[in-house]
């Protein structure tokens, strides 16, 4: 599919669009921008790019107001950081920020307007159970789960169950690891964690790091309700590395290939090109496939993230079948086939006649 | 144009094909849907609202959901824009979804406007905000102030105060009413301006009616608030009107009010102003209307 003359897509592309819209593109782009969740990230570029005139007066009100709730977000969020901090700090753990909480803390481009439900926080395997018992004592809480969910969360997955701070309402996401445990994608996070972004109480990972998580995440999860807003999370976090270091996708690719991680990162760039027009050059773009996998079966899979990261609210049938497509490839990347096989029919079939008892 | 200018088989096809544009209260909303029956009910309930022509606020669709279900128990989605904020309900509760959805939409995406959970009508220039739990008499009383006692309804669920000014933002949409609130409302209001009564919601039974033309047209009007009334209908009750703190008040109407968290010091400012400006009472009434209508009137005289 074609992402030209879409509204939103041609409003990120090029902001200057907007001189030449009538009220009718305008109605696109709000349409598209509430089910992208992108109104307050918009409201922010085109007041930095000086164009926010251009939005008819009687439909402002929808960019001002997300912006409002973007700041009430944020302020939020600033809080609860300066809590878990404290809370962990005291037992001598520096937590790691991932994602929407890290950027925010950096002050990146993409934090702008940007709203998030979890806040995604990352230790040592060796500090877990200390760091969960200290949030439990003061105030954290984690739904019941029953035996088969605790497996799942602690010894197959990379995040425990999350945890809810009753005094707040905001959700903490504790993980031990950056990918399942029992992926057939591996992640040494050994490797992430000595290469971090070192503040005063707590870190963040490397701005390639960042860039190849969100990739990884977006890429492997099998679920896109916010994957279109994520993708350009990454063409705001590589556009402004860039504006610092020129070689930056150079430095990119490398972190990529030491980590293992070519194909995600060929997939995403690719997007990034198709969607965003991304300037990478295509010898540099070639280092990441090398012989490793074929550029038919690269195309394939791009054509379908395609499909389910389109911004538009009413996808066509292509839309569905893709998105089928893309779930079951992320739980067989995800997890090997002793480990699906019981875990879907645990959920498909035991799950539910467990809650007709009760 | 206005939707009465449009049949209910024009609004069917349009809400079949490019959607079905009209303003519902101060907001206009493209609508969607494959609904049989729901052109008869926006044709009642919207009959004077204007159909613009230009940019909507809010794209909604309103359709059954895909799969076998639609044949033997039909259910009814709501999405704004692709988002479903709510689960599927029977069929035949569409035209409540619809107000409940616009509800929705606004409360929760609007923060240009303080939003508090109550009705307000206004008469000589002054409003009169009547704040009210469920059960509270608060639509029965707001549906007499305005059908009988000559009050122009700005809104029945919704006050919205202008941040800047503290001034009241008209929102006049169908009036909603339910359970004995119904038969009674239509002891004085036209029965043709009535949706049909929809039963075994999670609300019990429910109708709505349209505002006077009067309440469309001058939409645009805002209106100075002066009175909050905390109203309690009691039947077999002594009726009394007392003078409630202002501080009092202030904590109520934050509690009820859906962004106040958002707008911080903003919201703050705008319940303070707004408290500097009016007078608030509660009145315990046993359900003698007129008897109301005459407290109300007296208020303002």
């Amino acid at each position: 599919m074609s992402f030209d003359g879409i509204a939103i897509v041609e409003l990120l592309r090029k902001p200057k669009v907007v001189n030449t819209w009538q009220d009718s593109d305008w109605e696109a782009l709000i349409e598209q921008a509430y089910h992208t969740g992108l109104l307050a990230r918009i409201y922010f570029i085109l007041k930095d790019t000086g164009l926010l005139n251009n939005i008819p007066c009687y439909l402002s009100w929808h960019f001002t107001s997300a912006w409002k709730l973007f700041l009430a977000h944020n302020q939020d969020v600033q809080s609860e950081v300066e809590r878990i901090n404290g809370v962990l700090n005291s037992t001598g753990i520096k937590p790691t920020y991932l994602k929407g909480t890290a950027y925010l803390l950096e002050g990146l481009t993409c934090s702008k307007g940007r709203i998030f439900a979890d806040v995604d926080v990352f230790v040592h395997g060796s500090e877990l159970s200390q760091a969960e018992n200290i949030l439990k004592w003061q105030g954290w809480t984690v739904k019941e789960l029953d035996a088969h969910d605790q497996h799942y969360y602690r010894n197959w997955m990379h995040e425990l169950p999350p945890m809810v701070n009753s005094k707040t309402g905001l959700t903490l996401d504790l993980h031990h690891n950056l990918l399942p445990i029992v992926s057939r994608v591996k992640l040494d996070s050994e490797l992430l964690l000595a290469n971090l972004n070192e503040g005063e109480n707590s870190n963040t990972l490397s701005a390639e790091d960042k860039i190849l998580h969100s990739a990884i995440h977006l890429l492997l999860d099998g679920e896109f309700n916010h994957g279109f807003r994520d993708l350009h999370d990454i063409y705001l976090l590589i556009v402004e590395n860039q504006l610092q270091h020129e070689e930056f996708i150079s430095q990119l690719i490398a972190r990529a290939i030491e980590l293992n991680f070519e194909f995600i990162l060929y997939h995403c760039l690719r997007l990034q090109q198709d969607i965003f027009l991304l300037k990478v050059d295509d010898d540099i773009l070639n280092m990441l496939i090398k012989n490793k996998f074929s550029k038919m079966k690269a195309n394939f899979i791009v054509s379908l993230f395609k499909a389910v990261l389109s911004p538009l609210p009413l996808k066509g049938r292509y839309n569905s079948i893709s998105l089928f497509t893309l779930f079951i490839r992320s739980h067989w990347l995800k997890m090997p086939l002793h480990i699906l096989v019981p875990h879907l029919v645990y959920k498909g079939f035991i799950a539910p006649l467990k809650k007709k008892e009760e | 144009m206005i939707v009465q200018d449009f049949s209910p088989k024009d609004i069917t096809a349009l809400l079949k094909t490019t959607g079905f544009k009209f303003k519902a209260g101060s907001f206009s909303v493209k609508l969607f849907s494959n609904i049989e029956g729901l052109a008869k009910g926006i044709a009642t309930l919207y009959a004077h609202a204007e159909v613009p022509a230009t940019a909507c606020d809010f794209t909604v669709h309103l359709n059954t959901p895909f799969g076998l279900r639609r044949f033997f128990r039909p259910q009814v989605n709501f999405s704004l824009n692709g988002i479903e904020p709510f689960t599927p309900l029977p069929v035949s509760q569409a035209l409540p979804l619809l107000e409940w959805g616009m509800n929705w939409c606004v409360t929760n995406h609007n923060h240009e406007l303080l939003i508090i959970h109550a009705a307000v009508v206004e008469k000589n220039g002054t409003a009169l905000i009547l704040p009210g739990s469920p059960g509270s008499g608060k639509s029965t009383l707001c549906a007499a102030l305005v059908e009988l006692g000559g009050w122009r309804l700005l809104s029945d669920e919704l006050t919205m105060v202008d941040l800047q000014t503290g001034c009241i933002q008209p929102n006049p949409r169908p009036v909603s009413l339910k359970n004995q609130s119904i038969d009674l409302a239509k002891s004085f209001v036209d029965k043709a301006r009535f949706s049909p009564v929809v039963h075994d919601t999670v609300k019990g039974s429910v109708a709505h009616f349209t505002p006077q033309k009067n309440s469309i047209e001058s939409a645009s009007k805002t209106a100075q608030p002066k009175l909050i009334v905390y109203p309690k209908y009691i039947p077999n009750t002594e009726n009394s009107l007392e003078q409630v703190s202002k501080g009092q008040s202030f904590i109520q109407m934050a509690e009820n009010s859906f962004n106040y968290n958002v707008l911080g010091i903003e919201g703050f400012k705008a319940l303070a102003k707004l408290h500097d400006n009016v007078e608030c009472f509660s009145f315990q009434y046993d359900g003698n209307l007129e008897y109301a209508i005459n407290t109300m009137d007296s208020l303002v005289r």
